[in-house]
């Protein structure tokens, strides 16, 4: 009797064991059928694109990157020098990469990073960052979007007028004893903000993302 | 087409070429195919060149610049070919070699022959795919261009691994503290050939790094699991679209990648039935690059060297070789670190040190658990690796009792385990884990892969004995004969 038990136990454990490799085979079948079909169908994409590209390498980057932004990034590379720095100003969404882009195009150029946008109000706080003399001030934005060149003493002097403007709406504000809260300073660093003379407007209207800078704005003189 | 075929290749062989020769000295690695031999040269030669620039510029101030990087291209290669030289001119001195005795002609059955052409011409497909889009495409990945594109251009520009730019901590540089192999590897390309920084050159460098783990894993598997199982393996290898396409993967420029074929390729050579000095040699330089590679290679190198560990006096002459060089790369590393400010960066010492280890690594695993799992179940990630993984290897569980394999499966536990610890104590966890996960993963592809090949092996000879086998087993096989070849050759 207990002999004709541990024989159904083992027979129920072969066949689970059976089972099991079944399931295995299929399993890793299953695997193979749907990365290979994958992996080969992408290969031969890329081998029809390789043998279909007939393009220099700056169209390639064009391509890559975006013409107006490979554009941009060639216009910074020849107005500063190999050995030389910038000041790197972050205008777009915190974490989009769009900063590390730019630094990444323009290296082996140094970059001193001066902070988010929205963050340079204080024009004394700013001359506090700045740590090396500098005399461009690079604006990045969100990925694709083309970075922005400025003097310093341009970009400064936009600071100080975003900071006139802020200090301005504080004051109404504190005139009128509006209860609703003042616009965020961090306008700015949403994605889809604008470099400060971009808008020509501060933070009360920001523009479009690499849309024309109003007459006679420092953006007028952005290489 | 703006493809740089002859640019590509020679970036590529930069590295090949002097890795190739340096095997000459490796009779492990010599009496290897050609095509095992040069994944494992290419691995030896960006630790030579590469690592021997890192080693040069800091510590003798040689420049990084094109004289400097032929000749320390050009020195194992013609070691390896001197030594090749010697070899057969005592060769010849001793007559003609006695032909080696050939094993009796076993009937290979035409289906596995079939399996294992398909195996290499997919392989092979995918790999070319993966150089096809590094010739035409500009770094497009996230980590490549914010760290590791960047560290290469800062550091070709000033020609020294010590650039002012990451030791002046007014600039801004993100985790200026990360090893530099592989951005010295670019760096040494580009200047070598005096190329223009935008040229794609340097991502075929990495894309390489793609057919030599597959070649490891066929390395490490066959000789336990057999020709067509090793196949098998290499190919799912292949076939995982992270291992391609991820952030982190072939298509990639981050250091992800060949940190696994340094750590995996390490772990096949220490985990090899003989331990041999010359291979214990081969497998330290290879942790010392994955040493020099990335911050988690210093705990895979401790880690990969503990589990090579072998009692006897051959198992410790073993252990020593590969210590030595593992010792002078961390030593390497935190010379070159003393001189960098950390900025911009995770401190994870300061973050341990601050307590954040504990309850962390219980309570954190809450938050980043979901993510992990997502990570895992993605589809266009992985196809469903990590559904058939689990179910092969509990399939294949004979194989998993030899101690090779459960050092393989330590192996493969390992990078996962420090992602683990690193998202306790970190303070956003989750976005960590979201971020790097899967490259922790990839990490430790090769050994899990080598056990993957052992356990398909296990489940195809227990297929094939099913109809052989009645339901109730015979008195041999309760004897239980190891399901791992090579359990019956050796001890472990």
């Amino acid at each position: 009797m207990r002999a004709g038990t541990a024989a159904t136990a083992r027979g129920r454990r072969f066949w689970i064991a059976r089972g099991l490799d079944l399931a295995a085979v299929v399993s890793f079948g299953l695997y193979l059928a749907l990365g290979l079909s994958w992996a080969l169908q992408y290969a031969c994409a890329e081998w029809d694109h390789a043998s279909n590209a007939h393009e220099t390498l700056a169209a390639a980057r064009a391509r890559e990157y975006g013409e107006e932004y490979t554009r941009a990034i060639d216009r910074i590379r020849r107005e500063v020098p190999a050995d030389g720095g910038y000041l790197l100003v972050e205008a777009g969404a915190s974490g989009s990469g769009g900063a590390y882009w730019v630094r990444y195009d323009l290296a082996p150029r140094r970059a001193l990073y001066l902070g988010q946008l929205y963050e340079l109000t204080d024009p004394s706080r700013v001359r506090q960052r700045l740590t090396a003399n500098l005399r461009r001030v690079v604006v990045t934005f969100n990925p694709g979007v083309p970075p922005r060149l400025y003097e310093r003493y341009e970009f400064m002097r936009e600071v100080e007028r975003r900071g006139r403007e802020l200090a301005a709406a504080r004051a109404r504000r504190g005139q009128h004893g509006a209860t609703a809260a003042p616009p965020a300073p961090g306008a700015g660093a949403a994605p889809g903000a604008a470099a400060p003379s971009a808008s020509g407007a501060g933070t009360a209207a920001p523009a479009a993302p690499g849309a024309p800078a109003a007459p006679g704005a420092p953006g007028d003189r952005v290489r | 087409m703006s493809v740089d075929l002859s640019g590509g290749l020679g970036a590529v062989a930069l590295f090949a070429v002097p890795g190739y020769g340096l095997t000459e000295l490796f009779p492990g690695l010599r009496r290897l195919p050609p095509p095992r031999r040069a994944a494992y040269g290419y691995l030896l030669g960006v630790t030579a060149v590469a690592g021997g620039l890192y080693a040069l510029s800091h510590v003798c101030g040689v420049p990084l610049r094109r004289p400097a990087v032929w000749a320390v291209a050009a020195a194992p290669a013609l070691a390896g070919l001197a030594a090749a030289l010697v070899r057969r001119l005592r060769r010849q001195g001793r007559g003609t070699p006695r032909p080696a005795p050939r094993r009796p002609e076993t009937w290979l059955p035409f289906i596995a022959l079939l399996a294992r052409a398909a195996c290499v011409l997919a392989a092979a497909w995918i790999c070319a795919g993966v150089f096809a889009e590094a010739m035409i495409n500009p770094p497009h990945d996230w980590d490549g261009r914010m760290t590791w594109c960047t560290q290469a251009r800062y550091v070709r520009a000033a020609g020294t691994v010590d650039a002012g730019v990451l030791r002046d901590p007014r600039w801004f540089v993100t985790h200026p503290q990360y090893p530099l192999l592989l951005p010295v590897a670019q760096a040494a390309a580009l200047e070598a050939f005096g190329a223009d920084p935008d040229v794609l050159l340097p991502r075929d460098i990495y894309a390489a790094f793609l057919p030599v783990l597959l070649l490891v894993i066929y390395d490490g598997a066959r000789r336990g699991a057999g020709r067509t199982a090793a196949a098998l393996a290499a190919l799912a290898a292949a076939a995982a679209p992270f291992l391609v396409h991820g952030e982190g993967g072939a298509e990639s420029s981050y250091s992800d990648l060949p940190l696994a074929c340094f750590y995996g390729a390490a772990l096949v050579l220490l985990l090899r039935p003989r331990p041999r000095p010359s291979s214990g040699l081969a497998a330290g330089l290879l942790l010392a690059a994955a040493v020099l590679t990335k911050n988690e290679g210093s705990i895979l190198a401790v880690l990969a060297l503990a589990l090579g560990w072998r009692g006897g006096r051959a198992g410790v002459r073993r252990f020593a070789a590969a210590a030595v060089p593992v010792v002078l790369a961390l030593a390497l590393l935190a010379s070159w670190r003393a001189g960098i400010p950390n900025r911009q960066d995770e401190s994870y010492a300061d973050l341990v040190r601050t307590g954040h280890l504990w309850p962390g690594i219980l309570t954190n695993a809450a938050a980043f658990a979901p993510v992990i799992a997502d990570k895992m179940n993605r589809l266009l990630h992985w196809a469903g690796f990590w559904w058939m993984a689990p179910v092969v290897l509990i399939a294949g569980r004979r194989a998993l009792r030899h101690p090779r394999c459960r050092r393989l499966l330590a192996g493969a536990a390992g990078p996962p385990a420090i992602a683990w610890i690193a998202y306790s104590i970190h303070p956003r966890p989750v976005s960590l884990a979201a971020v790097t996960w899967e490259r922790f993963l990839m990490q430790g592809a090769a050994p899990l892969l080598v056990a993957l090949a052992l356990a398909l092996a296990a489940v195809g000879r227990q297929l094939a004995g099913w109809r052989r086998r009645s339901p109730v087993p015979q008195r041999d096989e309760m004897a239980g004969a190891s399901p791992c070849p090579e359990a019956r050759g050796s001890s472990g």
